[in-house]
């Protein structure tokens, strides 16, 4: 894990804030102990890159306050912002599936809480626990379709030249070096 | 990476027994025959609603508990209802408008579970609380028509 996460204090149970996150509830209290078994609180300063496109993906994250922004490379000149993430919403999908790296950078945009899920070890309990596989699967999936519907829509923007490509808010980012 | 230990097997056993018993099963049925409610008795940590499948379940409550978003709202006003619960019954109202009311089962002095009543609307709802209902609604990403 990278030096840059936060452990935070728990405040209540983790098994706890992890059966009663609005993208969890719902799960079977074996369900609920295999998640909270790889589940840890973390927190994120303002500015902090959470991770980084092309780096590995081997976890996500559910937000428990805060906002967090999705940008798309900085290749093609200034990063452009694809979503923006809050309060009660899956951070992270590229954990599930090869080639397991990310596909977008996560950036806190306010001082964020999150819950931090090793998908290393959820990926063993899912080949494991087909009921914890289909539930996590059913609860991604329009995540994940939202995510990319809001990545062709800014693509759509871009080429049709209705999109102004504004530079992300600056952050000093060299503190969290 | 588990924090503190879960609520002991035992006593979820004991109320997986109490709940199959005979005299509950009849209690219940009663109970829910003369009032239109459903009655429930659950372990320490339960993490759906108490009421989901049963005959006597209300619907709205069945709607809430297809969308994780809301049941999450439900399941966290029921959870400070049995955070709040001491050796007392202890009553919440959820978001949505409805009531709540957990009754502690004591083996000695220990709480081992709740007997759950609830899913209650105790007044007709007037259109500021039919207003707050569709916010919390739409909080929730679900779309309110009319």
């Amino acid at each position: 894990m990278k030096a840059e996460i936060e452990i935070e204090p728990a405040i209540e149970p983790m098994r706890t804030r992890v059966a009663l996150h609005p993208f969890l509830a719902g799960m079977n209290r074996s369900q609920v102990a295999l998640l909270t078994d790889c589940a840890m609180a973390v927190h994120f300063e303002k500015g902090q890159i959470i991770f980084r496109e092309g780096e590995m993906a081997n976890r996500f994250y559910l937000i428990e306050t805060g906002k967090v922004v999705l940008e798309s490379s900085e290749r093609l000149g200034n990063p452009v912002i694809i979503d923006t993430i809050g309060r009660g919403n899956l951070l992270g999908w590229s954990w599930m599936f090869p080639p397991y790296t990310w596909r977008l950078t996560a950036r806190a945009v306010e001082p964020t809480s999150a819950i931090f899920f090793y998908g290393t070890i959820l990926r063993e309990y899912c080949e494991r626990d087909c009921s914890l596989r289909y539930e996590l699967f059913k609860r991604m999936a329009p995540v994940m379709i939202k995510r990319m519907q809001a990545a062709r829509l800014k693509m759509l923007g871009i080429q049709s030249g209705v999109e102004v490509l504004k530079p992300s808010p600056v952050v000093d980012l060299s503190e969290y070096d | 990476m588990a924090d503190t230990p879960a609520v002991p097997d035992s006593s979820k056993q004991l109320i997986d027994t109490l709940r199959r018993s005979r005299l509950f099963r009849d209690y219940e049925r009663v109970f829910s025959e003369a009032t239109g409610l459903a009655l429930a008795i659950r372990p320490l940590e339960f993490w759906q609603l108490a009421h989901h499948g049963k005959k006597h379940e209300n619907p709205f409550c069945a709607l809430l508990a297809e969308n994780p978003a809301t049941l999450s709202v439900c399941l966290r006003a029921h959870q400070d209802m049995i955070d709040h619960t001491g050796v007392l019954p202890h009553t919440v109202t959820c978001p949505f408008g409805l009531t709540e009311t957990a009754v502690p089962i004591k083996l000695g002095e220990q709480i081992v579970g709740y007997l759950r009543i609830g899913q209650v609307l105790r007044h007709i709802p007037a259109k500021m609380n039919t207003t707050k209902v569709s916010r919390e609604l739409q909080r929730c990403g679900v779309r309110v028509y009319g």
